[in-house]
């Protein structure tokens, strides 16, 4: 599997904060396993990014969060496909090719990776 | 919604839930502003709850369970506190203060702490100053006359 680590907080604010509506996207896969990127999590740096824009003066901006069962296949993002219209940016809590595969099905969409991918590997514990 | 601040309190129901309820019964005074939420054990809170709390304006969180070792479920104070750690971490990225959020473990005899940590807590926050996140009280009264409005058209609705 793929292993991934969240972005600082700050880091993706900053990337987000010139948006007006953001979706924020989780990926059930790879990286809910190592606790970066799942549904909890998703939900969990939505709640943070709200509060970090609120005391950044940008409490305008508004996240919200789904999270699909992969963002590395095209019939899983094409789930999201309705949802997504009502954005002008995407925050991908998905590893490297969940951040690439969204950009390629929703051109012109900014999706920007809310983690760093580290590496390939195999749990043993 | 006054100037005193709020705290909310996720208590274990086999202890620090029991020693909110002795400290009534021994009727200890301590501050009014801790509301109490029971939880059946603290291994169920998740950091959503305490992100949740705080985003809506709560200016602290107390999270209060058994003594280590003495966990109903056996290690549920364990993850709990490693959740708060988490908590704690989470909020200083963000900007707000980790001291708001606090565990502490406590037996169910011990309704005296739980008044002294209720007291503590109070003192603390006071001293940081209102969550900067707090909503106007205008802005919640609103929200509580649109959250009424709504129910009296549901019902309404259900009448005819």
């Amino acid at each position: 599997m793929i292993v991934a680590d969240r972005k600082k907080i700050p880091e993706i604010r900053d990337m987000i904060k010139d948006h007006r509506r953001v979706l924020l996207v989780g990926c059930g896969t790879c990286v809910t396993v190592c606790l970066a990127g799942g549904e909890r999590e998703t939900g969990i740096l939505g709640s943070a990014l709200r509060m970090a824009l609120r005391l950044a003066g940008r409490g305008d901006v508004a996240v919200d969060e789904c999270t699909i069962e992969r963002q590395c296949e095209d019939a899983f993002i094409d789930l999201l496909a309705p949802r997504v219209s009502g954005y002008d940016a995407i925050c991908s809590l998905g590893c490297g090719a969940g951040v690439q595969a969204l950009a390629e099905r929703f051109p012109g969409m900014p999706v920007y990776p809310g983690l760093n991918t580290q590496f390939m590997g195999i749990l043993e514990s | 919604m006054s100037d005193e601040p709020l705290i909310l309190a996720f208590c274990c129901h086999y202890c620090a839930y029991a020693a909110a309820d002795l400290a009534g019964s021994m009727r200890l005074q301590y501050p009014g502003n801790v509301r109490v939420l029971r939880l059946p054990c603290t291994g169920k809170l998740e950091v959503n709850f305490v992100m949740a709390a705080f985003e809506r304006g709560v200016d602290g969180v107390i999270v209060a369970g058994c003594l280590e070792g003495g966990c109903h479920f056996l290690e549920g104070n364990l993850r709990a506190r490693k959740r708060v750690e988490r908590a704690r971490q989470l909020l200083a990225e963000i900007g707000l203060e980790p001291e708001r959020l606090e565990m502490f473990n406590l037996s169910s005899a011990e309704g005296t702490r739980f008044a002294e940590i209720a007291t503590t807590m109070v003192e603390r926050v006071k001293r940081l100053g209102k969550n900067p996140l707090r909503p106007e009280p205008k802005r919640i009264e609103h929200g509580i006359q649109e959250m009424s409005r709504q129910a009296e058209a549901m019902l309404a609705g259900e009448k005819r």
